[in-house]
């Protein structure tokens, strides 16, 4: 290859990973967001894969511990907790027959599955991304995603929409997009689509009350 | 034949009896062989599983200092090694080629089929969860081809992930493997490329914990040290001897019987066992010291070495019968160690009389010396000191755990590793009989069905059975026969099918499933029983079979192990109280009781070789107060040692008992010289001093092994420097010196 199209291709890719002022935009918007750190906050999720014919919903709720921990505790379809701690996954389920109301306790008592969180795996790299949106931790965040331009929304006092690119390449290929919803400074939930048969849509249910499942972009 | 001539053909054939040796010799550090025949259910599952449970091959790392990431790269550079199966934590993946074949060929067998809407209902949402949080394609056609997960399930029953993998600034990871914890070569092999890809991922400070890793360890240290002590108290012994003797080739004469005796000990090991344990080895040799007093006895003495040779013939005689009587000592690992000592000392002796001259000569004309006068008080002064210490306190330490060769800071280290990650101790067990495997199979679930109860019950953490994964052919064919109606009710898309309107209430698409569907239909038609023998021909389910179940001549035991039983151990008994064949062991009360019964088997035994060795010494000395004197001094000696070793050292174990033996035999050599009537003055203060080096070069040599960090050999060392000084000195106070001399 002549060495002035190496030198072109360069620039191209170069100019690609230049910080324009939509993606400063977006940095400042995410790390503008606010999440009620201390509550517990329900959420809405739907998702679609090929063995469903039509969307199947979960609910449930989740909030950040005081150790940092993100707990994301499904309450709907079944009961499951899912803990995110220093890179370790921990699930606990609750065993079928088991209609205890308290489930702080009920699940306590279930014997947890702990798995290291391999940010390789699109559901696992979800997960950590939900955990850093809800810690406010926009470094972790940035290291796992590039923050690329606000989709939609013009002010901050909107509802706006932000698209974050995983930086592994594999998985920029696998997740296909991944967008952020908020309303100004407000958490609304984001969607993961890997394409139009598979995809995921988390809404959290106190900061767009309003948002019920089939309400969802 | 020269003298030169002869000690270089005694070496020769220890040369040649020790590459037979080494030609044959296979050496275990299975603890089981110093154990005894077990009596009960109890200590038989104790003695036959010792070292096999589930927890055998595992390797637990410690990783100082470690970050999530940096803990997850090294767990993924170690799942590459060979011989590692998995390593924890690990991502789980629902992928169907990490199932098993034999496992997932009968996966219609492993689970019951919901019975109704409802149920199926439950499980089908249980699936939506799971392909939630598994993104690949795998994971749904694992899903769609069986949705109740029935093989997946089974085996993480087994799982052996802890609930914890970190502690403050520490990580953990748990490696298991698929080398038998009795594979030492295959363990060393596996601990040194844990080690060195540790040190590449930067933890070349990593620790590693298990059987395994104490197998390989072990081996090496002992290895280690037996070479080391060897080399410094062969060094002092040479010197010593040399100082005495100022000529090397009596100082090579003195080792050349031990060296044939030890070689010719090694061949018949070799030959007679398929397998050799390592401490038989390390222990036989010091046993064997005894042997180097012969030729310093008798080159110690420049007259009247045929009657030294006759007196020493009585300590010869004697030592046989102590060490004959740990053939009936009721371990293999006894058992070899007193064919070791007998074969040892026989060929020693032998090589002795054959290369020292003069031996058959008659005995001196002249008159011997006025018969050496005794003196009893000593024996019995410390005697009577040493008692109160002995009684007031048991001497003997009945705990297993003083058996092994590891050191106690490895032992708590483990232990505090355990707790933090939250393992379970594996000291309980619940052992389920049966007149065959399907009975024993048809109690376990009896019990699982119990276990259950009680873990939603909070009175047990968990349990694992070999239940899931192999269950009874009465209950196979249960699931059969449900099968077949699931089937005949158009198993997922009839109309009157449960599972087809829970399906379609959950979302699921029609053809969902259809993979499932034709799965049930093919098992439905012709059914595929699963048994014992396609578990032990699955390499990955070979270990959980062998772990859970085992056939004990006229019967299957199946055990099932407890988690998280705390102080419950009443609350479970009771709920297994009604079954029949049913019984919860607490493994340390078995080992305790085995120690205990193995304890007074061989203190019986070598208490019937004192007195043949009693009844000897009177017929051979035809003096019944020199009898009492030796027999006293002996006893006294032994006490000493034992009241040492109970009150310094927590209690004797069994090794200290072998080498109070030893104590022994040395303490009687020492009297029966000391007490003998020399026929000259000269030869008198020729035996004073080689006794006097006798005594010194056994102290100092096992004194130098009492610095060994291997409590055994640390043990045996004290207890015998120890006994072989108070031997010496009681044996000298307790005979007055001749004035001729």
């Amino acid at each position: 290859m002549p060495r002035f199209g190496v030198a072109v291709i360069a620039s191209v890719a170069l100019i690609g990973t230049w910080p324009c002022k939509a993606d400063q935009e977006g940095q400042h918007r995410v790390a503008a967001l606010e999440f009620p750190v201390a509550e517990r906050v329900q959420f809405v999720e739907l998702q679609m894969n090929r063995l469903l014919r039509k969307p199947a919903e979960q609910r449930g709720t989740v909030w950040i511990e005081a150790d940092g921990a993100l707990v994301m505790r499904i309450e709907e379809p079944l009961v499951e907790e899912r803990r995110l701690h220093r890179g370790q996954l921990s699930l606990r389920r609750l065993a079928r027959g088991n209609v205890s109301t308290d489930l702080d306790a009920a699940l306590e008592e279930a014997p947890p599955r702990t798995t290291t969180l391999d940010v390789r795996r699109s559901t696992h790299l979800a997960l950590a991304a939900l955990a850093d949106l809800l810690r406010g931790d926009v470094e972790s965040l940035s290291e796992r995603f590039d923050i690329g331009a606000v989709l939609s929304g013009g002010n901050d006092q909107d509802d706006w929409t932000i698209e974050l690119v995983p930086t592994n390449a594999r998985l920029r290929r696998a997740l296909g997009r991944v967008h952020l919803h908020a309303k100004g400074i407000h958490l609304v939930g984001f969607d993961v689509e890997h394409n139009s048969k598979k995809w995921r849509r988390m809404r959290f249910l106190e900061t767009a009350s309003n948002a019920a499942a089939g309400d969802m972009p | 034949m020269t003298f030169a001539l002869r000690i270089a053909l005694l070496l020769l054939i220890a040369a040649v009896l020790a590459a037979v040796a080494a030609w044959r010799l296979n050496v275990t550090y299975d603890l089981a062989y110093f154990l005894p025949e077990p009596t009960t259910a109890a200590q038989r599952i104790l003695i036959e599983r010792l070292g096999q449970g589930p927890g055998a091959q595992i390797v637990y790392v410690v990783l100082p200092e470690a970050t999530a990431i940096e803990a997850d790269a090294a767990g993924q550079r170690l799942r590459e090694l060979r011989g590692v199966r998995r390593v924890y934590p690990q991502v789980e993946e629902l992928d169907l080629e990490t199932i098993p074949a034999v496992a997932w060929r009968h996966r219609f067998l492993l689970a019951d089929l919901p019975e109704d809407e409802a149920a199926w209902q439950e499980i089908l949402a249980a699936r939506l969860v799971d392909a939630g949080l598994a993104d690949t394609e795998a994971a749904l056609d694992l899903i769609a081809a069986d949705p109740l997960l029935a093989s997946l399930d089974a085996l993480s029953s087994f799982a052996t992930a802890a609930p914890n993998y970190e502690y403050e600034d520490e990580r953990y990871l748990l490696v298991q493997t698929t080398v038998p914890a009795f594979d030492v070569g295959g363990q060393t092999t596996l601990v040194e490329d844990l080690r060195a890809t540790l040190g590449d991922t930067g933890f070349a400070h990593a620790r590693l914990y298990g059987i395994g890793v104490y197998g390989a360890d072990l081996q090496a240290a002992v290895r280690r040290e037996a070479t080391v002590f060897s080399a410094l108290a062969s060094i002092a012994l040479a010197a010593l001897l040399y100082w005495r003797f100022r000529s090397a080739a009596v100082v090579v004469a003195i080792g050349a019987p031990m060296l044939a005796g030890a070689a010719a000990g090694l061949c018949s090991l070799a030959l007679i066992y398929n397998q050799v344990h390592g401490i038989v080895l390390a222990f036989g040799f010091t046993l064997l010291g005894v042997v180097v007093d012969y030729p310093l006895h008798l080159f110690s003495h420049r007259s009247g070495r045929s009657a030294v040779w006759r007196t020493l013939r009585i300590g010869v005689g004697s030592t046989l019968a102590a060490y004959g009587a740990f053939l009936l000592g009721g371990s293999a690992g006894i058992e070899q160690l007193g064919l070791f000592a007998i074969v040892g000392i026989g060929v020693a002796s032998l090589g002795t009389a054959w290369l020292v001259p003069g031996l058959a000569s008659k005995p001196s004309s002249a008159p011997p010396v006025a018969g050496t006068p005794l003196r009893h008080w000593p024996w019995v002064a410390v005697l009577l000191l040493a008692a109160p210490f002995v009684l007031v306190r048991a001497p003997f330490s009945d705990n297993l755990a003083a058996l092994t060769p590891l050191p106690k800071a490895t032992l708590a280290a483990d232990a505090e590793l355990r707790r933090r990650m939250g393992s379970s101790d594996m000291a309980h067990v619940i052992i389920v009989r049966g007149a065959d495997l399907e009975a024993a199979l048809v109690g376990t679930e009896r019990v699982a069905e119990h276990l259950d109860v009680a873990v939603e019950a909070a009175d047990l953490v968990g349990y694992t059975s070999i239940a899931p994964l192999l269950p009874s052919q009465a209950r196979q064919r249960q699931r059969q026969q449900a099968l077949r109606q699931f089937a005949a009710t158009g198993a997922t898309q009839g109309e009157r099918s449960a599972f087809a309107e829970a399906s379609a209430a959950m979302a699921f698409s029609p053809t969902a499933f259809r993979p499932f569907h034709d799965a049930v239909l093919a098992a439905a038609a012709t059914p595929n029983w699963l048994t014992y023998e396609d578990l032990a021909a699955a390499p990955e389910l070979a270990p959980l079979a062998t772990a859970h179940l085992l056939e004990t001549g006229d019967a299957w035991v199946s055990l099932v192990f407890l988690q998280g039983l705390g102080t419950n151990v009443d609350l479970i008994t009771a709920r297994i109280a009604t079954l029949e064949g049913v019984e919860l062991v607490d493994l340390k009360d078995a080992s305790r009781a085995l120690m205990a019964t193995f304890r007074e088997r061989l203190l019986t035994v070598l208490g019937a070789a004192s007195m043949v060795i009693g009844v000897m010494l009177l017929l051979l000395t035809r003096s019944p107060r020199r009898t009492v004197w030796l027999l006293g001094t002996i006893v006294a000696a032994v006490a000493v040692s034992t009241s040492f070793g109970a009150w310094l050292r927590d209690g004797l174990s069994l090794f200290d008992i072998v080498a109070l033996a030893l104590v022994a035999g040395l303490g009687l050599d020492y009297g029966l010289f000391y007490s003998r009537a020399a026929s000259q003055s000269l030869e008198a203060a020729d035996t004073r001093r080689a006794v006097f080096i006798c005594a010194l070069s056994s102290t100092m040599v096992f004194g130098i092994l009492a610095f060994s960090t291997t409590p055994a050999l640390h043990g045996i060392g004290a207890t015998v420097a120890v006994g072989v000084a108070a031997a010496y000195v009681l044996a000298r106070l307790g005979c007055y010196s001749n004035p001729a001399s």
